[in-house]
């Protein structure tokens, strides 16, 4: 036999070899369709699970910009440094060299006590927090830190966002702030979260093995983030300022316990141009106590009860009083009882009222503010412009408690006026049935019913611009992440309480309020404007006895009104409680900024410009003739001439500075020193008086307010008393006419 | 012819053979293919390979594109957001409130005044007109046009 393999051996191990290999290809191939086909997407899902990672991409928050496109509120990218202290050398390895270098060097860059790191460092955990939202400076001399010395994969800096407030202070309590997570928690940045928010994006997407890069892949998803929308809103932040000075002038002078607030409106469209509440706080800083005067006051306290009190403080700085904080209007509330009774005809500008001091109403004695014996008899007209309490209980008792009533709803007052601001608050009042005569008869000068700030001027917006009640509100537009604008508030005009004749007539008498007396506290040069002043006592649960809210509300210009400026003073403790004494000469400053900025030309009368003051000119270096005829051309008088010199080589005041027109300017013709004299204490004293004491002293004055020559009495001095200044020097006074309301 | 030979059996004289030349003629053909094929599927191997990582090769390159794309992104979002922070510092730096203490404190400066201030009325906007002059079919069409005013 031979043991060559045959032909046909050969034959039929080919076919074996064959047949075996078709088997395994078929069963590959069968692997593979049931794989990639028949459960593709299950296997698919496994791959994708493994490979792709969702990445979140923040949106951008949108801004907040005032109504000439200022920023109020904005967003930014910040850092956080993570450390992952089970990442760092253990002691063994290196003896603690590593874990000692990171500590001492972020301590440093990052200026935290080192204590403090090493302990996060110590911790068994791969997420410790060493500081969060840094700034990109900081951020970028830690990335070299940690490239320097190779500790990437300890620390990481994680991006984040940081919103910031360039004002600090300026609206705090309107505009409010936002938390960690960039959510909004107070005022517009919570009533208008979901328009400033966005939408997060997010891609999922191949990412490498080793470092977890990006690697681009057909089956990346990738959903783009949608920006916040950014708020345009209707305040200006320079009649802002405006009203911030004047109200932190008036807790200087004022320092009231319990804030003041302030609000500018347009009486037509219900833009808020300006509201305030101080004291304010840092928007920056949101949860740190701001006032320094209620800062020494916890610090007085118990110290087991500073940490409560602190808190309390906190709380109490963000309230925006001006939305949610209710009072008894008083005698601001005349202007609405009096357009009723216009409108209803039971009273004209004719109709007489008898005012002996007081009324009697059942029970109860209700006196007027000017005491026995009274204002006498007195028309409508003048029953408003002295707020005479008898006047208007009258008044009320004609109107009746449903006419009463009706007005009181058809100006907005049961009712929030639905600004967009969370927290208004509501009013408290009675009703037509639980009008009671002794209620009604309070009622009718604004004590008992309880209304906010916001609600008062919508009101007497709505009294001067024809009727109308419109809705308040702060957002004027809303634009998109590109600038368009997407939305525009219009002007919502509710109802018209009043007609256009009554309002007319209302605006005539208001205007009498701030002309008939001499040297009112609400008179502003140059302009006609109408207004209205209160006294109110406290009477909320938990007041104190003979406590007082002092407001004013002006409106200008009255013979066509833009804007109604208030303001409220929460108990003053200088003295003085009348509304036309505190919060009026805070009206008037606020509307003497306010309206040339706006573009309100003034008209001096022939009063006003007796006592305006001119303008020093400039006589350095001139003759001593030249000068003086200099000085005559102006309306000045004769100067006084230091030296023996022709020529004039000094001058006070200096050019340029406000001079009365009887004032007196120092020429010094020879290099001299300027002779001085030592500024007394004039306050409280009648401005002819303080006057005369600072003119023998060779001083300018200039009073600003009141030249009434018996109520008024000087409230403040630009150079504090005990001061040394030059003879010349210009002193500036504050007069405010301190009679009644 | 008789064979002259002492052999017994030479089965080889049986057997087929090629002539000779014939034979070597056609192994060296064989063997010139084998190599143009050995040729032939080396240069498949080696087009395979290449292609294979001229298709790596591009993967790479654009998940590096691709990083390079996402870190520049980054880059810009990072500017965006310090460009957004100094805006707002430069903001707070300019509020009304640290310009008018920079003036009143460092630069001595007192607000003005109302007599400091001169209004001017303009009844009417300034507005300059320059006349030209006409040519002569202007005039002739004005004229035209005057007819039917």
């Amino acid at each position: 036999m031979s043991n060559i393999p045959t032909l046909s051996m050969k034959r039929r191990l080919k076919y074996v070899v064959v047949v075996a290999v078709v088997l395994a290809f078929c069963v590959l191939v069968g692997s593979l369709v049931n794989i990639s086909v028949l459960n593709y997407d299950v296997y698919t899902g496994y791959a994708n699970r493994n490979q792709l990672r969702p990445t979140t991409i923040a949106p951008t928050r949108g801004t907040i910009y005032d109504r000439n496109m200022g920023i109020l509120a904005q967003s930014a990218t910040v850092w956080d440094v993570i450390m992952s202290p089970v990442s760092i050398n253990s002691e063994e390895k290196d003896g603690g060299k590593q874990k000692q270098l990171l500590v001492q060097g972020l301590s440093d860059l990052l200026e935290l006590d080192p204590e403090a790191v090493m302990e996060k460092a110590n911790k068994k955990n791969q997420y410790q927090i060493i500081k969060s939202k840094i700034e990109k400076e900081d951020a970028d001399r830690v990335r070299e830190f940690l490239n320097e010395n190779k500790l990437n994969g300890i620390i990481s800096l994680v991006e984040s966002t940081k919103r910031y407030y360039p004002n600090s202070t300026m609206a705090a309590s309107t505009i409010g702030f936002v938390g960690s997570d960039s959510q909004g928690l107070y005022g517009l940045e919570l009533k208008y979260d979901k328009e400033l928010s966005g939408t997060p994006g997010y891609v999922v997407s191949l990412k490498d093995g080793h470092s977890g890069n990006d690697m681009p892949d057909k089956s990346e998803t990738r959903y783009d983030p949608v920006n916040g929308n950014s708020l345009v809103l209707t305040l200006d932040e320079t009649i802002q300022h405006f009203l911030e000075k004047a109200l932190n002038r008036a807790i200087i002078q004022h320092k009231p316990d319990k804030g003041v607030c302030g609000i500018v409106m347009n009486v037509n469209t219900g833009e808020v141009l300006a509201m305030a509440n101080l004291p304010s706080f840092d928007l920056n800083q949101p949860y740190t106590l701001y006032d320094e005067a209620e800062k020494a006051r916890i610090a007085e306290l118990p110290e087991e009860e500073q940490k409560e009190a602190t808190s309390a403080a906190i709380l109490n700085q963000r309230i925006n009083k001006s939305i949610s904080y209710t009072y008894q209007p008083g005698s601001t509330f005349k202007t609405m009882v009096a357009s009723a009774a216009l409108e209803e005809g039971v009273c004209n500008e004719n109709s007489s009222f008898f005012c002996p001091g007081y009324v009697q109403v059942e029970d109860r004695k209700m006196k007027c503010h000017i005491g026995i014996p009274g204002h006498g008899t007195q028309n409508f007209r003048m029953a408003l412009v002295n707020s005479c309490n008898p006047a208007f209980v009258d008044i009320g008792k004609r109107l009746g408690p449903d006419l009463f009533f009706k007005y009181f709803q058809a100006f907005g007052l049961t009712q929030r006026t639905g600004i967009d601001l969370p927290g208004e608050g509501d009013s408290s009042y009675y009703n037509a049935s639980q009008l009671g005569t002794v209620s009604l008869a309070s009622s009718s000068f604004g004590q008992s019913n309880a209304i906010t700030p916001i609600q008062l001027v919508t009101a007497v917006s709505a009294v001067v611009n024809g009727g109308y009640v419109v809705t308040p509100h702060l957002v004027k537009d809303i634009l998109d992440e590109n600038g368009n604008v997407i939305y525009s508030t219009p002007t919502e005009v509710k109802r018209q309480a009043i007609s256009e004749e009554t309002s007319a007539l209302m605006r005539d008498m208001m205007e009498s309020v701030v002309t008939e007396k001499t040297g009112s506290n609400a008179y502003v040069k140059g302009y006609r404007t109408g207004g209205k002043s209160g006294t109110s006592q406290k009477q909320n649960p938990g007041d104190k006895e003979g406590v007082y809210i002092s407001s004013y509300i002006g409106v200008a210009p009255i013979d066509d009104p833009e804007i109604a400026v208030y303001v409220m003073i929460d108990e003053s403790t200088s003295g003085d409680i009348y509304g036309s004494v505190v919060a009026a000469p805070v009206v008037t400053s606020v509307m003497s900024d306010v309206l040339p900025y706006l573009g309100f030309t003034p008209k001096y009368t022939a009063e006003d410009l007796e006592t305006m003051n001119t303008t020093t000119p400039l006589l350095t270096g001139r003759g001593v003739l030249e000068a003086e005829s200099k000085l005559s051309a102006v309306g000045l008088g004769k100067p006084k001439i230091i030296g023996d010199g022709a020529t004039v080589v000094k001058q006070v005041p200096s050019v340029g500075s406000p001079i009365p027109k009887d004032g007196m300017v120092i020429l010094y013709t020879e290099d001299a020193e300027e002779e001085m004299v030592t500024i007394p204490d004039v306050i409280g004293l009648k401005p002819a008086l303080a006057q005369s004491r600072l003119e023998k002293l060779n001083l300018n004055v200039v009073i600003n307010g009141s030249d009434d020559p018996v109520y008024a009495k000087i409230t403040e001095q630009n150079i504090a008393k005990d001061t040394q200044v030059p003879i010349g020097t210009v002193i500036e006074l504050t007069s405010v006419r301190s009679d009644t309301d | 012819m008789d064979q002259q030979s002492n052999l017994a059996y030479e089965y080889e004289r049986f057997e087929d053979h090629a002539p000779r030349g014939i034979q070597s003629l056609q192994g060296k053909k064989k063997q010139a293919q084998k190599r143009k094929s050995i040729v032939k599927n080396a240069g498949y191997v080696v087009m395979a390979v290449v292609m294979i990582s001229m298709l790596i090769y591009s993967r790479v390159e654009q998940t590096e594109l691709n990083m390079a794309y996402n870190q520049t992104v980054a880059d810009i979002e990072a500017k965006k957001g310090e460009n957004a922070r100094l805006k707002v510092e430069l903001e707070e730096k300019l509020s009304l409130n640290n310009i008018e203490e920079y003036a009143e404190n460092n630069l001595e400066m007192t607000s003005r005044s109302r007599q400091q201030e001169t209004y001017i009325n303009f009844n009417t906007e300034n507005k300059v007109e320059v006349v030209q002059k006409q040519s002569f079919f202007g005039n002739i069409a004005s004229w035209f046009r005057n007819l039917f005013s």
